[in-house]
């Protein structure tokens, strides 16, 4: 029977395996992947730390994420589609107009 | 020798009655004021102005109304003797210690006065009219003069103290904004400046004499002073008279306060004639006329008014010999003849200053405004030196003005005999035999610079190059009404020792108490035949010197002379004293507190803030994985942060 440290492991592991692809990744695609990997990391630790202590609060906030990450992803989507059609690539490395 | 209190309750009991129409005297001009200066603000910025005529009868209207009304009223007094009207426009201020209103009162002694600037100031509004015609400024001219006439007629009228402050420092904004009417020429703001920075000057000492007048009494109003000075002992007297003397010597133009005067004719000409001869200057002494129940119990600083007059009379006569700006001339003997009403007020014969103030009002006014038609006629040429022969070019001028001088030169039976000799009279009788010398010796000095005015403006040939234009019909007017009045205003107080009736006398001791003057008829004709003699020797070496002159003679030479050029170095002492080690503080204070300090301050903050943003640009990349590094660096020193704070051991060994 796996106990709250696997889980929280797992979680860790999946948060930070989306870090590093976000920081290191050049395609957006990735990127925006890697982004969805982190939230479904903390996702994890939500539901276990909901189960662990009985409560409903993690369940809630599980589906909140979801929601949310489900509205991002047809927003980002539609903005690499976008980004595509205007410059013909999504390296984000080209993208640097914001730069100070 | 002084007027006592007990001799002042022996007159005419007086009753008073209460009328709104005193108190529209005052409001009507200020109410003109507003009036056209709204005019004038709204006319800055277009191209036109507003029609001349429509401004100048506007402007003319209000102190023509208030003239109406104060003749009105006086006319009431006269029938009726002991009359004093009042008027209550409300409460003023209320604290727990005292109240004050917005009070007006008209006695016998500011009746004359009220008359007397009403009718002058209408005059010198009509002549206005024509004499600012075409200035850009004709709007904003005639709110102001509006302004001053309210403003002094607050002065004259208030029924407390703090009225009359509010009215005397309005003068004083009015002559300031007068002088510097023309302020695009720095030399004339600069005057408007000097003449506001002396009367401030004075003003410090009159509100610190005020101040000390309600510790003294818990008063403000004239009768309740009167009541509650009448236990003070002499010496704090002396000082409450000192401190309202400092803002009477800068009011009226005396020494060491006077340097302002003969720079205030850088105004138009008809507001020198208005503010600077015949109406702002006499408040002085009108001030020190209105509080004689303090002077008259104060010996020694009575004397020292005689000994400041007779000094400003004297010097002011001697610098006027060698001035050769027409309204210079008349700016000093303005001064040299407030000196002589100083002395009478100071010697206790307010009658007869009060008496000088009244006739000195018309011919100076007179003379002013014919300085003025002459200036108009010559396209601002002012000096003497290339006028001339312009008696038949300018005939009304120049008879007025010939009236104006032999009234001020004191030949009978023209108005300024009458009343310097009951001046210098006073002064035998009080036993001050050598101030009765120095008004003597001033009157022949006056005898002569004012005739050298006339000889050198009328009389032989025209030495100018300028073409002279005619004298339009408002301004002959006022000339001729004024001319007239130089006449006639002396015949109101004949000299009583003598037997004739003296009215002025008769009228102002229903303020003053009876002042009887026992004298010896005889001495009295032999010391006026003396001034007559002085006078008449002045006008003969005038006459001599200039009625026949063909080209402008060369300037006088010499120590004395180049004095009198001087001014005696009031100026550049004054300048060398107070201005320039002002200025220099200014400069250093600009220098270091506000260019080192202030500034300083300011600029390295702002270089630093701008070190800083080039130094934290670098961050900004714009690339979105860079973004990405910061947030992982942040996460770690949070989570850091919270173990090492919260959960002390976990990152240790």
């Amino acid at each position: 029977m796996p106990g709250i440290t696997h889980y929280l492991t797992v979680s860790a592991l999946l948060f930070f395996l989306g870090l590093a692809g976000f920081i290191s990744r050049k395609n957006m695609f990735m990127i925006f992947l890697s982004v969805e990997l982190m939230l479904n990391g903390i996702n994890l630790s939500f539901v276990a730390f909901s189960r662990f202590f009985q409560a409903l609060d993690g369940h809630v906030f599980a589906f909140f994420v979801i929601a949310i990450a489900a509205a991002e992803a047809g927003i980002s989507l539609a903005m690499i589609i976008l980004l595509y059609k205007n410059r013909q690539t999504i390296d984000v490395d080209r993208f640097n107009i914001m730069k100070g | 020798m002084f007027t006592t209190i007990a001799d002042l309750h022996q007159t005419t009991p007086i009753s008073s009655q209460s009328s709104l129409l005193l108190s529209l005297i005052v409001l009507l001009p200020i109410l003109g004021a507003l009036i056209l200066g709204s005019m004038a603000l709204w006319s800055q910025p277009r191209e036109q102005g507003l029609s001349e005529k429509m401004l100048g009868a506007l402007g003319t209207l209000t102190p023509a109304l208030s003239a109406l009304l104060a003749l009105y009223l006086f006319a009431q007094q006269l029938g009726q003797p002991g009359l004093q009207w009042t008027a209550n426009l409300g409460t003023w201020i209320k604290v727990s210690l005292f109240e004050l209103s917005f009070g007006f009162m008209m006695d016998p002694l500011s009746g004359l006065m009220t008359v007397m600037i009403t009718c002058i100031g209408t005059l010198i509004h009509l002549f206005s009219i024509s004499y600012m015609h075409g200035d850009r400024g004709f709007a904003r001219y005639f709110a102001c003069l509006n302004l001053f006439l309210g403003a002094m007629l607050l002065l004259i009228l208030s029924d407390n103290i703090v009225g009359l402050f509010v009215g005397w420092e309005g003068v004083g904004v009015c002559s300031f904004l007068l002088i510097g009417f023309w302020f695009s020429d720095a030399q004339k703001a600069g005057a408007g400046t000097k003449a506001f920075v002396a009367n401030r000057v004075g003003d410090f000492g009159f509100l610190l004499g005020i101040l000390f007048l309600f510790l003294e009494t818990s008063h403000f109003d004239f009768a309740g002073l009167q009541a509650g000075l009448a236990e003070t002992p002499e010496s704090r007297l002396a000082v409450i008279a000192f401190l309202l003397l400092i803002g009477a010597l800068g009011k009226s133009a005396q020494i060491p306060l006077h340097v302002w005067l003969p720079d205030a004719m850088a105004g138009p000409t008809p507001v020198s004639a208005l503010i600077h001869a015949a109406t702002m200057v006499t408040a002085g002494v009108y001030m020190i006329a209105r509080l004689h129940f303090i002077y008259s119990q104060t010996p020694s600083i009575s004397l020292l008014i005689v000994l400041i007059g007779a000094l400003t009379a004297l010097m002011a006569a001697s610098i006027a010999l060698v001035q050769n700006d027409i309204k210079k001339v008349l700016a000093y003997s303005t001064v040299s003849q407030l000196g002589y009403m100083f002395m009478a007020v100071g010697a206790g014969a307010y009658v007869a200053g009060i008496f000088h103030v009244f006739t000195h009002a018309f011919f100076k006014a007179a003379l002013f405004l014919g300085a003025g038609a002459i200036i108009h006629a010559l396209h601002h040429e002012q000096d003497l030196m290339k006028m001339g022969g312009l008696r038949k070019k300018l005939p009304i001028t120049h008879l007025s003005m010939l009236i104006s001088c032999l009234a001020i030169a004191g030949i009978p039976p023209f108005a300024g005999f009458f009343s310097k000799d009951e001046i210098l009279w006073s002064l035998w009788n009080e036993g001050l035999y050598l101030f009765w010398g120095m008004g003597l010796l001033t009157a022949g000095l006056t005898a002569f610079y004012m005739f050298r005015l006339y000889f050198l403006a009328f009389g032989s040939s025209y030495r100018g190059q300028a073409e002279i234009s005619a004298e339009p019909l408002l301004m002959k007017l006022p000339l001729l009404v004024l001319g007239a009045g130089a006449v006639l205003s002396g015949f109101l107080g004949l000299p009583a020792v003598l037997g004739l009736p003296n009215w002025m006398e008769h009228w102002l001791s229903q303020v003053f108490g009876a002042h009887h003057v026992a004298g010896n008829m005889g001495l009295a004709l032999m010391l006026m035949g003396v001034s007559v003699l002085v006078a008449s020797a002045g006008i003969l070496v005038a006459l001599k010197k200039y009625a026949r002159l063909q080209s402008a003679p060369a300037a006088a030479t010499g120590p004395l002379a180049n004095m009198l050029h001087q001014k005696y170095g009031f100026d550049l002492l004054y300048d060398a004293v107070l201005v320039r080690p002002l200025r220099r503080m200014g400069t250093l204070g600009w220098q270091i507190v506000e260019r080192l300090m202030i500034d300083g301050a300011i600029t390295f903050g702002l270089w630093a803030y701008k070190v800083a943003a080039l130094m934290l640009r670098q961050l900004q990349t714009g690339s979105i994985r860079a973004y990405g590094h910061y947030l992982l660096l942040g996460l770690t020193a949070l989570a850091y942060l919270y173990f090492t704070l919260h959960l002390p051991g976990v990152f240790r060994p």
